[in-house]
């Protein structure tokens, strides 16, 4: 055993552990002196008969055990490895992680159903143009389709920040959202996924907001009127 | 920090998987569990056994506990629900007047466990006491007056100081000295007893 040996005279861990059942220790110095503890088995043992000094010195009962009744507990928590400690998670974690899980499908969504707001706004030259772009190679359709003004081209209350909108090209250049139902099928997938991992967890979900502000699908193809106005 | 604080922390500590944390809250706690059990059940080697499967209980369900009421609370009705229903299993009826936690050590010093007490156990039991009385009576007076402070008032490392007008430090180290030296005594005696 290798202990400090502290100016009283005594083991520096044994004073420790005087201050520490007297909840004098700070926490720092705590958590080292468990780490200390569980290699050293007389420190656990000099920890027991304080308490027993404690507990005559206070007239408490004193039951005199035989042998080695902590280490039999200790050894059956050691061996039994399904002795493990179920730990509840608390109502503000399960809300966060819900929540987490909700933004998450909501941030897909958007950048998802972005192409389709934008086609919305357009007339079917824009959506043609749009095709167009994403049949190019991704090296040259990039600096086009992330460019602000592109971007712009979306109604003010469907805008994503630049940086969302310069996403799309990556994504866009797998699918080709221009056809019909494509979006919808997606967004129906996000959205049932979201609900299968929210609703074992009783999470109210921001997606069915998504769903009532996502147009459908045929105003996306439907040229605006004169004047730009949609509705 | 109080001693309730103290097991708090240590609960903490053990929710946070530091294992060896519980082993000191079982080592704190064995005797006042086992003396709780004893109440229910007479024979020793059952009461150790229960006291086992309560500490093991307390152990599994401990994730779960937030510490809204002390761990001694929560360890001591665990005691008692595992004392029942070691009962229960056996066929035997569990009493029904339990005593309150509160209550529980006023009751200690006339319900020693004279029923299941072998000889042995009671003449040991005896003897560390004296040990520690003796010893204690013996002490310098600063250590003796330190520690009856401390394990017998239940003031604080700070309220020791300014009884005693000494720093904290200095509070600290004649506790643990006086410490030391009744363990120092009850070594040969305890060496057969728990570790």
């Amino acid at each position: 055993m290798n202990q400090q040996v502290s100016k009283s005279g005594g083991h520096y861990a044994e004073e420790q552990m005087s201050w520490l059942m007297d909840g004098e220790l700070p926490r720092d110095q705590t958590r080292f002196l468990l780490k200390r503890v569980a290699s050293d088995g007389q420190l656990s043992a000099c920890w027991a008969r304080f308490h027993i000094i404690r507990q005559v010195l206070r007239k408490h009962e004193l039951v005199v055990l035989s042998g080695d009744f902590a280490d039999r507990v200790w050894a059956r928590i050691e061996a039994d490895s399904t002795l493990s400690i179920s730990v509840r998670r608390g109502p503000w974690l399960r809300w966060a992680s819900g929540s987490a899980i909700a933004a998450s499908v909501a941030i897909a969504a958007l950048l998802v159903t972005q192409p389709a707001t934008n086609n919305k706004s357009s007339t079917d030259n824009q959506v043609a143009t749009v095709a167009a772009v994403r049949s190019l190679s991704p090296a040259s359709a990039g600096p086009l389709a992330s460019s602000p003004a592109a971007a712009s081209t979306a109604p003010p209350e469907f805008r994503l920040p630049l940086a969302a909108s310069m996403a799309i090209p990556a994504s866009a250049s797998t699918t080709d959202f221009s056809q019909p139902g494509m979006i919808d099928q997606r967004l129906q997938s996000y959205l049932l996924r979201h609900y299968q991992a929210t609703a074992p967890v009783g999470q109210s979900s921001v997606v069915p907001y998504l769903l009532i502000a996502t147009p459908p699908r045929q105003e996306a193809i439907i040229p605006a009127p004169a004047g730009g106005e949609n509705r | 920090m109080g001693e309730s604080d103290l097991d708090q922390a240590l609960v903490e500590r053990v929710q946070q998987g530091e294992k060896r944390a519980f082993d000191l809250l079982v080592r704190k706690y064995q005797h006042k569990i086992i003396s709780v059990i004893s109440r229910y059940i007479s024979d020793w080697s059952e009461c150790q056994d229960v006291a086992q499967e309560a500490f093991l209980r307390a152990y599994r369900a401990i994730g779960n506990f937030r510490g809204e009421s002390a761990f001694y609370t929560w360890m001591y009705n665990i005691g008692i629900n595992t004392a029942k229903n070691y009962l229960v299993s056996q066929g035997r009826r569990p009493p029904t007047d339990d005593i309150a936690v509160d209550d529980a050590e006023q009751f200690e010093g006339a319900l020693r466990l004279k029923d299941n007490a072998t000889p042995d156990r009671e003449l040991m039991r005896q003897e560390i006491e004296q040990t520690v009385f003796a010893t204690v009576e013996a002490l310098p007076e600063e250590l003796r007056t330190a520690i009856t402070l401390r394990e017998v008032d239940g003031l604080s490392y700070e309220e020791i100081a300014e009884t005693m007008s000494c720093p904290i430090g200095t509070v600290r180290s004649r506790i643990f000295r006086a410490r030391e030296a009744i363990d120092i005594q009850l070594r040969p005696l305890l060496s057969d007893e728990q570790g």
